[in-house]
């Protein structure tokens, strides 16, 4: 039993696997697998980094619209409005962004 | 761990290469191709992977972004013309003036890019509607 205790193949065993789970979770929490091989795989991880990455270019798009116009929501959303008349997703979701920040800005 | 972050790296390049331009790999793979090519506001390669990512809404996306900075080029162009009607030297206004000839390039190029989306764009609702 005093033999098992100290097994060196199980401590090897222990090590590779404890070695691969911390570059897995390194990899996984990084850029790395997230942006390539995870989300090839379909895995939810990488749709949801997906979804981060859309609402994060809608956010940057609005706040490119609302670049000069000293912040002001209804300035930006007639700007939006202007710019969207063909694009009507797009068109409808800034615009509940921009009331969004609307109701904030009254709060 | 060196090697698995080149065989990572090495799987990422060859994806993002001739197997990406191939329109071989799902959607949400584009998706994201698209997107990282739009934080760099580099919207040839934005344009080059949209037709795979299946979604109007980045369509409708990138088409914004394209407005959004002609925009900006015609208000810059607009003070450039104004500059220029102000008296100023030959020297100063010869700039001002290349300043507007690279201006209108880049406004062309950008409502070309505008129409390849837009193409996209329609292409893609039509097939959701569909």
């Amino acid at each position: 039993m005093a033999k098992k205790d100290l097994s060196l193949n199980g401590a090897l065993v222990g090590g590779m696997a404890g070695w691969v789970a911390e570059v897995a979770i390194q990899e996984v929490t990084g850029h790395h697998i997230t942006t390539g091989l995870l989300e090839l795989l379909g895995a939810a991880a990488g749709l949801w980094r997906l979804d981060r990455r859309l609402t994060s270019s809608l956010t940057d798009s609005l706040e490119r619209a609302g670049r000069g116009q000293d912040q002001d929501y209804r300035e930006i959303k007639s700007r939006i409005e202007e710019l969207t008349q063909d694009l009507p997703e797009l068109r409808e979701i800034l615009g509940n962004m921009v009331d969004a920040g609307i109701s904030a800005q009254k709060a | 761990m060196l090697g698995l972050g080149l065989l990572v790296r090495l799987g990422r390049q060859v994806l993002a290469g001739p197997v990406a331009d191939a329109g071989v790999l799902p959607a949400s793979y584009y998706r994201h191709l698209v997107l990282a090519a739009l934080e760099e506001e580099d919207f040839p390669e934005a344009l080059r992977f949209l037709k795979w990512a299946n979604d109007p809404l980045l369509a409708q996306i990138i088409v914004f972004r394209l407005r959004l900075l002609a925009a900006h080029h015609r208000r810059q162009q607009e003070a450039v013309r104004d500059l220029l009607r102000s008296g100023l030297a030959p020297a100063r206004r010869e700039q001002y003036r290349i300043f507007l000839a690279e201006g209108e390039r880049a406004l062309k190029l950008l409502r070309e890019y505008e129409a390849r989306a837009l193409g996209l764009a329609a292409a893609e609702s039509g097939k959701s509607a569909g």
